[in-house]
């Protein structure tokens, strides 16, 4: 499906045909997919299956396309999106119940939560080393702790628009949706939280702008 | 608009831009950016750091693939003979290139490897070793290594050049698959398992020389336009793994194809074969079997090796391919193929549409991976897979005999009864499937005397010989009137005696065999027609459960009578079988009178006179005169049938057993000339059937019997490495089989012992060397005894590897180290209450040696304490 067609198709959605709800959803899917991963608590990876949610999700848009019909505002993907994200909290709800006692897992609820809200408290902590040479391992471990803690000390208002950004690939446009701002504002933010980013990584010791990690 | 929203606009366009081009993987150079955009300059410098860091923490995230080396130098155009022309290719671990070998005139592929993997001469050495070995393998199917070198600080090695492509580059393209599929007019599933079976096949050999690959991945498969698969890359990826774990407790080579197993450190053949699962996974499905996101996630997911249940995944995929790739992919290494050769066999009859063997797990295997997802729920796996098993065959039993006992109507009992002798039928070929893993069960002549190694199976194996067992003895018992099936229910019984030995539980074994013996005796009286051979051979393994349980006398007896039957049939047509059984039998009794003390190897032993010597003198009279029986039924055999290697087998055996009969009495001369016979034998045998397991298991034997007779010489320390290499290839190609970790870890003693006597006198060089061959040799036989404590015999081996090595670090200087070594081993004793053992454990002997460390150590009063407990000792024996 290219862009032409998924417009097409998302007018006659609108229009009330269900039946492009399919193709249109697999078409959004592995953004749907990158957005869940990358929302779900660690605790809950492994427990609950991406495809599973991708699943649930589905079924949820497809009995409320009557309420993104009378969102006019709302795009198609925002929309599923928030759906998702209601998916993951559900999910995770779900899971955690079980398990009401242990204080970790309460903590990882409201954790998830939050984030599944539209922050990011959930993202800071994981801090995976990349595989590399041996001999470059540790150093590289220590890098990408470093700036996932750069990433952590920034207010939360600047966290969340880098993650919608970056690391859940959204656009400019889909970001201010998300967030309920004006598309400018929306920039405005994103700089503002780039400058902030690079102020803390100036406080590295070893930062050096022109050097990629 | 206002000037600001434009702006604001642009600036979203260009960091959009150079983002997208981030995610591509290329380079994007910030001050091009800002040289391009004058007006944005000032921002585009401030804000893009941060975009960077921001995709390279989801890189971070995303990412688990090995960081390739930096490039070499443009400037260098040649390495030693090598003249480079350019890149082909980066993979996981290093850059390839194409070059031409000069002096052959031969176009090269030239594997660089990162430098900061040769930061030592030690991981040099080692480089050089695996690729060394892995140049040793020729395989049509295995991209051969013509050279490895070293220039200029580069290390590299030279490789044939292959007009293929790796199957990742492949698969980026979606359709290349079934292009291919197309092109040979093959269906998609054949096609892969056309180039599964061609992997399978390059396994096979490399594991039967000893060499794994460890990391099998779509990377390291090559296919060529015609359809043909290399393997490229073999045992390089250990280099990498064991630098990396040791400098950081991090994985290298690609995480996503390692079996759950290599995380605890393990690995053999099987793991090879999971990771080649994986692959053709990855191939059926499309998409890899794990993928995060995130390292974390993957390496639980790998660890888990949580995958999707094929079939459900790809829905037109050909049931026995599925079962197929989920038994390679079985996470218990015990549920998947044993072997490289049962995948390949399984992947020719899928493509000869023929029935694999495989059988479906599936169940199983989903309560197995459940279980493990669910760490709290483990518990209940045990019970679990019992139900499941206990439901397959008591519940087809249960039905069985139900509608035998409902269907008075003679037509339909008998339909019953062939149902029943069916399902026997079934269980022997299960029994069959699960012993002819370790054939030195069902096949020895002396299983407990030679070694007191019990049968070993794996953990499931046994739960499953468990539920036979009551097949068996079910069958036995609800068909004790049923004049029809007599004959069948001795077998029954034979089958529940096998069982209990293998079990360990010899006097149950011996009262299952004793039973048949009954119901074949009654059967003789009322005139029904029982095989002697049959017979003889109960009556042999009855004395060896007797044996086994120290009853040496009843076993004598058994023993006698199974030599009295075959010896009436000695004029009967099956003349060559009776005096093959014969010669079985000469040797079990022979073993059996040498069991257990006058069996161990040791090199000390033939010197020290020791009380009882008269008794030794005679028993050993005695063992030879069986042993030279069996090897002179041996030589007459081989007269009629000169190319059976059985008998050669046998002849060589014999030999052996008689030459440590001679060995014992001192006459190491004649015991050398035998056990050199002995081995010319097994050398031909093991190269004209290399495929028997057991015939390379009888030659190690006798080169450890060989270093043994020559204590302090080189021929030691040569016939040492040589069982030890043997050995070792022995273990890597049959890991299910404990036999042969015993071999190993009894060579490496041996070894060990050799290279220490050398290093006492002159050669103090093979101090290192010979405390890692006992080392090695503690660590898998303190592995084995944890999974054997019932056998005795490595407690035995235990103490001798730990005195040895104890002995080398004394001599090494290293008096703390080599103290303690010996204190572990005398808490080993005493929790086992070493008292009890029926083999002469040299107690005195490690407090005298512990007593003169400390001496050396300045602690007298210890030295004095210690002394006195190998007085004590002493004084206890005497009594």
């Amino acid at each position: 499906m290219d862009e032409s067609q998924i417009e097409q198709g998302i007018k006659e959605l609108r229009q009330g045909n269900d039946s492009v709800f399919a193709d249109l959803y697999s078409f959004y899917r592995p953004r749907l997919e990158r957005s869940l991963q990358m929302r779900m608590d660690a605790r809950l990876r492994g427990r609950i299956d991406v495809d599973d949610l991708l699943q649930d999700c589905y079924l949820a848009a497809a009995k409320r396309l009557q309420h993104f019909r009378s969102s006019v505002e709302v795009s198609l993907f925002v929309w599923l999106r928030s759906i998702s994200m209601q998916t993951l909290v559900d999910a995770g709800r779900h899971h955690l119940q079980a398990k009401k006692r242990d204080a970790a897992a309460e903590k990882s609820l409201d954790a998830n939560r939050r984030g599944a809200n539209g922050t990011s408290s959930q993202v800071p902590g994981e801090l995976i080393g990349q595989l590399t040479s041996p001999s470059a391992v540790a150093m590289r471990a220590e890098r990408a702790q470093q700036l996932e803690a750069s990433l952590a000390r920034l207010p939360e208002i600047d966290r969340e628009i880098l993650i919608l950004r970056h690391i859940e690939e959204l656009s400019n446009n889909e970001s201010a949706e998300i967030l309920g701002i004006h598309k400018a504002a929306s920039t405005n933010r994103y700089r503002r939280a780039l400058r902030r980013l690079k102020e803390t990584l100036e406080a590295l010791p070893d930062f050096d702008p022109n050097q990629r990690t | 608009m206002t000037a600001e929203a434009d702006n604001a606009e642009l600036f979203e366009a260009i960091s959009a831009d150079f983002a997208a081009r981030i995610r591509a993987g290329e380079q994007a150079s910030i001050s091009e950016y800002a040289s391009k955009h004058p007006e944005l300059a000032e921002e585009i410098l401030e804000l893009f750091p941060g975009i960077e860091a921001m995709e390279a923490i989801k890189g971070h995230r995303l990412s688990t693939e090995v960081r390739l080396p930096s490039s070499v130098d443009p400037e260098i155009d040649r390495l030693g003979e090598f003249a480079i022309k350019g890149e082909i290719g980066r993979g996981g671990m290093g850059i390839v290139y194409e070059a031409k070998q000069e002096s052959l005139g031969r176009p090269v592929a030239l594997k660089i490897l990162p430098p900061s993997l040769f930061q030592n001469q030690d991981q040099v050495a080692r480089f050089k070793r695996e690729a060394e070995t892995a140049s040793r393998l020729e395989h049509e199917h295995i991209v051969p290594i013509f050279a490895v070198g070293q220039e200029a600080g580069i290390h590299f090695y030279a490789m044939q050049l292959i007009h293929g492509r790796g199957l990742d580059a492949l698969f980026l393209d979606g359709s290349w698959l079934p292009k291919l599929a197309d092109g040979f007019g093959l269906s998609k599933a054949k096609l892969v398992a056309r180039i599964g079976l061609q992997v399978a096949l390059a396994l096979e050999h490399a594991h039967s020389r000893g060499v794994l690959h460890r990391d099998i991945k779509p990377s390291n498969l090559l296919v060529e336009k015609g359809g043909k698969v290399w393997v490229v890359d073999f045992g390089i990826a250990k280099v990498l793994d064991d630098q990396a774990m040791t400098r950081s407790g991090e994985f290298v080579g690609t995480l996503r194809y390692s079996p759950p197993e290599h995380f605890h450190g393990r690995f053999d053949g099987r793991s090879d074969l999971y990771s080649l699962g994986l692959t053709l996974h990855e191939l059926l499905t499309g998409k890899p079997a794990f993928k995060g996101p995130g390292r974390e996630a993957l390496l639980r997911q790998v660890q888990e090796g949580d995958l999707d249940v094929l079939p459900k995944s790809v829905p037109d995929l050909p049931r026995d391919l599925a079962t197929i790739v989920g038994k390679a992919t079985a996470l218990d290494a015990d549920l998947r193929y044993q072997s490289a050769r049962e995948m390949a066999d399984d992947l020719s009859r899928f493509l000869a549409d023929m029935p694999v063997l495989a059988r479906e797990t599936a169940v199983f295997e989903r309560v197995y991976r459940w279980a493990k997802r669910n760490r709290a729920a483990s518990a209940g796996l045990t019970v679990a897979v019992l139900a499941l098993i206990t439901a397959s065959i008591v519940g087809w039993w249960a039905f069985l005999s139900t509608s035998a006992s409902l269907e008075r109507e003679r037509g339909a009992k008998q339909l019953a009864e062939s149902n029943l002798l069916f399902s026997l039928q079934a269980f022997d070929d299960l029994f069959d499937a699960i012993a002819g893993r370790d054939q030195a069960l069902l096949m020895s002549d002396e299983g407990f005397s030679e070694v007191p190694v019990l049968p070993a199976v794996s953990e499931k194996d046994l739960d499953l010989l468990q539920r036979l067992l009551v097949f068996y003895d079910g069958f036995a018992l609800e068909n004790a009137t049923n004049e029809r099936l007599r004959l069948d229910r001795g077998r029954a019984l034979r089958r529940v005696g096998d069982i209990h030995r293998w079990l360990g539980e010899f006097a149950a074994a011996d009262e299952a065999y004793l039973a048949s013996l009954d119901v074949y005796a009654e059967a003789k009286a009322d005139d029904l027609e029982v095989d002697p051979m049959e017979l003889a051979i109960l009556h042999k393994d009855r004395g060896h459960a007797l044996g086994d349980e120290g009853e040496s006398d009843a076993a004598r007896e058994e023993f006698g009578h199974a030599i009295r039957i075959l010896l009436l049939e000695l004029e009967s047509e099956a003349k060559p079988r009776v005096q093959f059984e014969l010669a079985r039998v000469h040797n079990a009794i022979g073993a059996l009178l040498a069991s257990p003390e006058l069996s161990l190897l040791d090199h000390s032993a033939p010197e020290s006179p020791r009380r009882g010597r008269p008794r030794v003198r005679r028993v050993s009279a005695e063992v030879e005169t069986e042993h030279r029986q069996a090897m002179r039924l041996a030589e007459d055999l081989l007269q009629e049938d000169p190319d059976n290697p059985e008998l050669a087998f046998l002849r060589a055996r014999s030999k052996r057993y008689l030459a440590q009969a001679i060995f014992r009495r001192g006459d190491v001369v004649a015991a050398t000339a035998l056990i050199a016979e002995a081995k010319i034998i097994l050398e031909d045998l093991a190269e004209l059937f290399g495929e028997v397991p057991d015939y390379r298991q009888e030659l190690i034997e006798s080169l450890i019997m060989m270093a043994a007779l020559h204590p302090k010489t080189e021929r030691a320390q040569e016939t040492g490495a040589e069982a030890v290499e043997a050995a070792r290839a022995l273990a890597i190609a049959y890991p299910e089989t404990p036999r042969y970790s015993e071999l190993l870890a009894r060579s490496l003693r041996h070894l060990g012992q050799a290279l220490a006597e050398s290093a006492e006198s002159m050669d103090s060089e093979n101090l290192g060397p010979a405390a890692q061959a006992l080392n090695e040799a503690i660590d898998l036989r303190l592995s084995l005894w944890e999974r054997f404590p019932y056998a005795e015999h490595h407690l035995w081996e235990l103490v001798m590897a730990s005195r040895s090595l104890a002995a080398v670090e004394q001599t090494s200087g290293n008096l703390v180290d080599a103290a303690e070594i010996l204190e572990l081993v005398l808490l080993d004793l005493e929790a086992e209450a070493a008292a009890s053992t029926r083999i002469p454990l040299p107690v005195a002997g490690i407090f005298r040696d512990l007593a003169s460390l400390y001496q050396e150590m300045g602690e007298a009063e210890l030295s004095q304490e210690v002394r006195e407990r190998a007085r004590e000792t002493l004084a206890r024996r005497r009594r």
